[in-house]
This record gives C-alpha cells, structure tokens and sequence, in this order.
C-alpha cells in the first residue's frame, strides 16, 4: 500500500501507522474505491509538498483528514466544539474536554491552581464564560 | 415472500443421557436423513473445532443435543450507564444457522455448534420452581442466545413451553425471531402470556445482512397470523442501520408494518442502534466480507461496544419514536440499551432504572392480557 511508504517517509510511529492503515481501508470498502481515490480525496499530494509543515505536523494533518473521512459527522463536533473551546480564551491553567467520543452528554473542566489568588482568578474567568458555555456541549 | 432457510445440519450428535429426552425423539424423527452420531459427551466434537479459522461455519453444520447441567433461568448483564429492562433469558440451546452478519454470537459464544439443551423436563422443574413466589413477576426472553423460533419445525420446544408459561400468572414469555414460523403456536392456548416478537428491518438490511432469514414480508405476514391468534406482539426495530436512505426506508417499514398490524394489540416497539463487540469487526471481515456496516459512524461506547455516535443515535431514534407514534400515540416505545442522555433526547423522558422501565413493561403486558 502506498500508505506505508508514506508513513515511513513521515516517520510515522507504528501505533500511527496501524491507525492510518485501517481509516484508509475502511473508507475504501465503504465507498468501493481505490486507495489511489482516497488519497486524491484527502488531497495527500499537496499536503506533502507543504514547505512550512514539520514531518511531524503532516503526521498530524494527515491523521485528522483521515479521521474526517472515516468519521466526518465526529470530526464536525469535535472541530465545532475546539472553536467554541477556542472562543472562551481559556488560560492555560483551565481545561475543558468532552467525554470520550462525546458518548455522554457532559465535560469535564479541570482547574490547576497553584495559589487561592490564582484559584480566584480562574473562578472568576469561568463566571465570565457561564453564558457561552452552552456551546460546547455536543 | 421468501421464508428463512430450513435448518438441515450435516451431523446430529446426541448425548446418551438424552438419548431418550422427548425432544431428542423429535429431532431424530423429524431429521431422520442426518446422521446421528451417539457420545457420552459432546465437548469433543466441539473441541475438535478449537483453533480452526472457520470454526464458525463448521459448527454451524452440527446439531449437538445435549444435557444441560447448570441454571436454564440467567439474569440479563447489567451495564453501567446504558439503560435496559430487567429480564432472564432462557438458555434452551446456544447458536444459530440464520447468519446475521452482526449476529454477537459470533464473538460471545464458545461453543461453535448448534446446540440444544434438551432436558426439558428439568428446565421446566427450574421455572416451576422459580415462579413459586406469587409476589415477584419474570419476564423470560427466548430470544438472546438463539433465534426463538428458528429451530421450532425440528424441536417443537415453544409449542410445549407456550401451555407451560399459560399456567403461571406472573410469567411472560417473550420469543423473538427473523422467521416466520409461527405455525405450529397458532392453536395453543397461550392465555396472553406469550408474547411474540420480531426482530424487523429494512428490506435492503434484511438482504444484505440477515442472510438466511425471512424477509420483511414473510415476517410481517407471519406477526399478522400470530396476532390474528390472540398473541401479543411486538416489534423490535433493531438493529437500525444507518445508511444514505435510511429515513425513507424505516419510515415506509413502519408504514407497511402497521397497515397489517393492529397497533392496540402490540405489547411494545423496542429501538435500537447496531452496536458490536470490537473483536466482531475482524470476524465480520472474515466471514462476511461484503458486509459494510462495520464502517459506519461507530464510536467505542462506555460499556466497550462499537456502537454509533451519540448524535447519530438520537436523531435516528427521535425520528423512528415519532413516525410510531404518528401510527399510534399509545405505541409502547422504548429504546434498548441505551444512555440517559439519548433516552432524553429521542423519546423526551428517562427511566429512573432498570427497574422502573421493566415495571412499566410489566404494566404494559398485564393491561393488554386477555
Ligand atoms: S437471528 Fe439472531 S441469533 Fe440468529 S444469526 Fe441473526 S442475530 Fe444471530
């Protein structure tokens, strides 16, 4: 399969490489079509002549085109749910993250603090986005 | 109409100590072309099996008849978070020759042969002995490890356990089937206390998945004799499937369902989405390779399942609770292993538990008993 040239030119781990492996073809016996179409599809071509991007980075992007393929309705609530996540400007010191596979309808915000002055600052901030936070559940 | 394919097994093989039992008798005579195969013990055939790729279809090909040592009455696996009635199941006999791709049984059972407890009078001592208490009720399921009725030409067995359920007022027996073989029950006196279930699907999910059952029109032709006969039945529309025209396709089953179907005289619809064990993913590739319905939108559930994601469910189950109810406001709807969170969102109201939803199916059952 070409994809494994691929992944070997990305360095791609071996866990990354399996995941890459089995999208691809399961897409391809879910539409009937050739690895070659899939590849075209996810613009793989382009993605690789990218100057800017780090091996790394086009593992990563290559990753999530394949994940949008294989699962395009999760990908769309995981890309909506990062730019509402992405809009409440969070400090780092603030996570928010949906259950897994958004299975249950619920997130978690976990809060690092490492003083009461800081504690109050990041009570404070998730006051501040009370109002927004109806966006992020899925 | 095309009915299910008849079980025909290469090789029968019998327990001695049931060589007597009255439903060896009848299998023997009824399969009297087979040839029958006598042993202390059937683990050895089954044994033999161990480690071979095709395991699966081999076992399928033996009818193994056996003595059941342990409990014929099991309680159903709780699952945390996913939401079920509370039932037993009755483990009359393991396996299945009807091929559903997605049957669970491929990745649950270690058994691969077709195997058929048949010492039914100790089976029949358990559930006398269980329903002694006139103040618990048990909803008995025929249907988990087997098709209910799919092996019933050849062993008779729900013919003799409909009159035996009939007798005991705080029991229900629920069969469910893909096949259309109801004829043999149609003379019982089953006094409400059967209640007759099909697994129901599209016609394209039936063909492509659901290879050797009946089809949707032998089913449904058969659900209309059984209700004709005074049974109570019900539908189980799972496991939907979601594909390009899916709506187009569960609305028009409901549509032809119920133009046949009298919905006052249906005891409950369960909904449920298609959800699989991950090992069954390989399994499914290799003996079904055709099959497509492993790469839709599945995502690992909480309880382990393969199962589709949230959104998707709901919004199926919404639309299929809505079209039922548009037939008829009345229909008992509920949805089978399922979350709060999409009970919630596709039929507007939770459950407290487990057992709260099985009471309201007992309520269900006894206000529709004659
Ligand atoms: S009818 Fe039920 S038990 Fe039989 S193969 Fe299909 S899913 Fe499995």
């Amino acid at each position: 399969m070409k994809i494994n040239e691929i992944a070997d030119q990305l360095k791609a781990s071996v866990s990354l490489k399996r995941e890459f492996k089995e999208a691809l073809s399961d897409c391809m016996k879910r539409d009937d079509a050739t690895e070659e179409s899939i590849l075209t599809q996810i613009e793989l071509e382009a993605l690789l002549e990218h100057n800017d991007l780090s091996r790394a980075q086009k593992c990563q992007e290559l990753r999530w085109r394949l994940h949008k393929l294989r699962y395009p309705k999760l990908a769309e609530a995981e890309q909506r749910f990062q730019q509402a996540k992405k809009k409440l400007c969070l400090p780092e010191s603030i996570h928010i993250n949906p259950s897994d596979f958004f299975e249950k309808k619920e997130i978690k915000i976990e809060i690092k603090s490492r003083s009461q002055k800081e504690f109050k600052e990041q009570i404070n901030k998730l006051k501040t986005i009370q109002n927004e936070i109806d966006d992020l559940f899925v | 109409m095309k009915p299910a394919v008849a079980y025909l097994p290469d090789e029968i093989v019998v327990e001695e100590s049931v060589k007597q039992a009255p439903v060896t008798q009848r299998v023997l005579e009824r399969l009297s072309q087979v040839p029958v195969r006598f042993l202390p013990d059937s683990n050895q055939v089954r044994f033999a099996l161990s480690g071979d790729k095709q395991a699966q279809t081999k076992g399928k090909k033996v009818l193994a008849l056996v003595n059941h040592k342990g409990k014929f009455l099991k309680p159903r696996a709780d699952v945390p978070h996913y939401r079920c009635y509370n039932y037993h199941y009755l483990y009359w006999g393991t396996n299945c020759h009807l091929e559903c791709t997605y049957c669970i049984l491929q990745a649950f059972l270690n058994n691969p042969l077709i195997t058929l407890h048949v010492n039914t009078e100790d089976l029949k001592k358990e559930l006398t002995e269980r329903f002694q208490d006139p103040s618990s009720f048990w909803r008995v399921s025929s249907g988990e490890v087997a098709d209910s009725l799919a092996m019933e030409p050849i062993t008779g067995l729900m013919e003799e356990l409909i009159p035996f359920f009939a007798q005991h007022d705080n029991a229900v027996l629920e069969l469910k089937t893909k096949t259309s073989l109801v004829d043999s029950l149609l003379k019982l006196d089953h006094r409400g206390r059967t209640v007759v279930g099909w697994s129901l699907n599209t016609p394209k999910i039936i063909q492509e998945e659901e290879l050797k059952t009946s089809d949707l029109d032998d089913r449904l032709a058969a659900a209309k004799k059984a209700q004709d006969a005074g049974y109570l039945i019900g539908f189980h529309l799972d496991p939907l499937v979601y594909y390009h025209e899916w709506e187009q396709d569960y609305q028009q089953l409901i549509q032809k369902t119920f133009s046949l179907i009298d919905p006052n005289r249906v005891a409950w619809v369960s909904i449920g989405g298609l959800r699989f064990l991950p090992e069954m993913k390989s399994i499914i590739q290799q003996r079904f390779p055709k099959s497509k319905i492993i790469y839709g939108e599945q995502i690992r559930g909480t309880d382990g399942k393969s199962r589709y994601f949230r959104p998707l469910r709901a919004e199926m189950f919404k639309k299929i609770n809505s079209w039922l109810k548009e037939i008829s406001p009345n229909l008992f709807t509920y949805l089978c292993m399922e979350t709060p969170e999409v009970w919630e969102e596709a039929l507007g109201f939770v459950p407290e538990n487990d057992a709260h939803l099985s009471q309201l199916m007992d309520e269900r059952a006894l206000s529709l008993r004659s």
